[in-house]
């Protein structure tokens, strides 16, 4: 009767798995630092670039209206009164 | 570039000490420099090179420790015949650095930490390992460039490889090395051609190892004259110059000057 052969798979299952483990954990990692490039490159809402772009703009609504202005007089009127029928 | 190789096995009398100290050899013929670092408590390498039992202080487990200041404890292997061969003895102090690792605050990247503030200048750096998958072998997967697995063409033998695979991918993920040390291969030793049950595994363990990626280099056969050598403190090249298992490690010497010149 032939003898049975020794089964090398069996043996290297274990290893299988645990470098299938390896290779999906580095396509995680390569995926999350492609998504965080992405969000740091791209025009989404809420990524840094459009967040810095909105604060520039903001700041210079905020200098065009600050400082000392020039209004001709004819330009001011008086406060409406309002009658308040319950004083 | 230089190459750091991890000889590691996860089983007693697999070829480890006999692989580094015949690559060792087989690359200062061809005029590069070698380190050989022995990280195994029973100091194999001490024996194989004809050198006398060390001091602790004048072993690898000197060097491991946080007052050490880059003053490597070097020996000069079979300094007739080559200025090519550094040692850095092993042995039983190696038994007590192996229990402080595990409460050392660098425990696994002691090793690298050394290498990379107190740097070697050889071609090739051997870290020869202890049988089992312990703390003084992890400490060699952040330290080196390349591994590569000595294994008998056994069941027990093979068995423990692939343990010793799992433990590998285990812990360069618990690490998280990046990179990771590459597996340079397998290599089995001890190879007996009139055993039909070593005919077989060798005929067997290709297949698995390509599935996986895994390089298996041709067998390093079996000869009492490497037992008769390593008692007279030589390789084999020393020892009997014309034997033939000599041009067995020949691919892997190729192998490894090619990834010294090239980096790949």
């Amino acid at each position: 009767m032939a003898r049975k052969t020794i089964e090398l798979g069996n043996y290297f299952s274990g290893a299988r798995r645990e470098q299938e483990l390896s290779d999906a954990s580095e396509e995680i990692q390569r995926l999350q630092s492609e998504i965080e490039e992405l969000r740091d490159t791209s025009d989404v809402e809420g990524s840094p670039k459009v967040e810095e772009t909105k604060l520039t703009q903001l700041r210079e609504h905020l200098t065009e209206r600050s400082g000392i202005w020039s209004i001709e007089i004819d330009r001011i009127h008086p406060t409406h009164c309002i009658v308040r029928s319950l004083i | 570039m230089q190459v750091r190789l991890a000889i590691i096995s996860n089983a007693g009398g697999s070829g480890k000490t006999t692989l580094a100290t015949h690559l060792a050899i087989s690359l200062a013929e061809l005029d590069l420099s070698v380190a050989l670092l022995d990280l195994d408590p029973q100091g194999s390498l001490t024996l194989f090179c004809g050198q006398e039992i060390p001091e602790p202080n004048e072993t690898i487990a000197s060097v491991l420790r946080d007052d050490f200041s880059g003053n490597w404890p070097m020996v000069r292997c079979w300094g007739k015949h080559t200025d090519k061969i550094d040692l850095v003895q092993g042995g039983m102090p190696l038994t007590q650095t192996a229990d402080e690792l595990v409460l050392h605050k660098r425990g696994a990247y002691l090793l690298a930490d050394c290498m990379q503030d107190y740097p070697l200048e050889h071609d090739l750096v051997i870290f020869d390992c202890p049988a089992t998958l312990g703390p003084l072998p992890l400490m060699t997967l952040p330290a080196a460039t390349h591994i590569i697995v000595p294994v008998q063409l056994e069941p027990k033998s093979i068995q423990g490889a692939a343990h010793l695979l799992e433990w590998y991918y285990h812990n360069c993920r618990q690490l998280r090395l990046k990179p990771i040390p590459e597996i340079m291969g397998f290599v089995p030793c001890q190879y007996d051609g009139k055993r039909a049950s070593h005919r077989n595994l060798l005929k067997a363990l290709p297949a698995q190892l390509e599935s996986m990626n895994i390089r298996m280099f041709p067998a390093i056969r079996n000869s009492s004259e490497f037992i008769n050598a390593s008692g007279e403190g030589l390789p084999l090249h020393l020892y009997r110059q014309l034997h033939p298992a000599i041009k067995d490690f020949k691919p892997i010497a190729q192998q490894l000057v090619k990834l010294i010149k090239n980096g790949s």
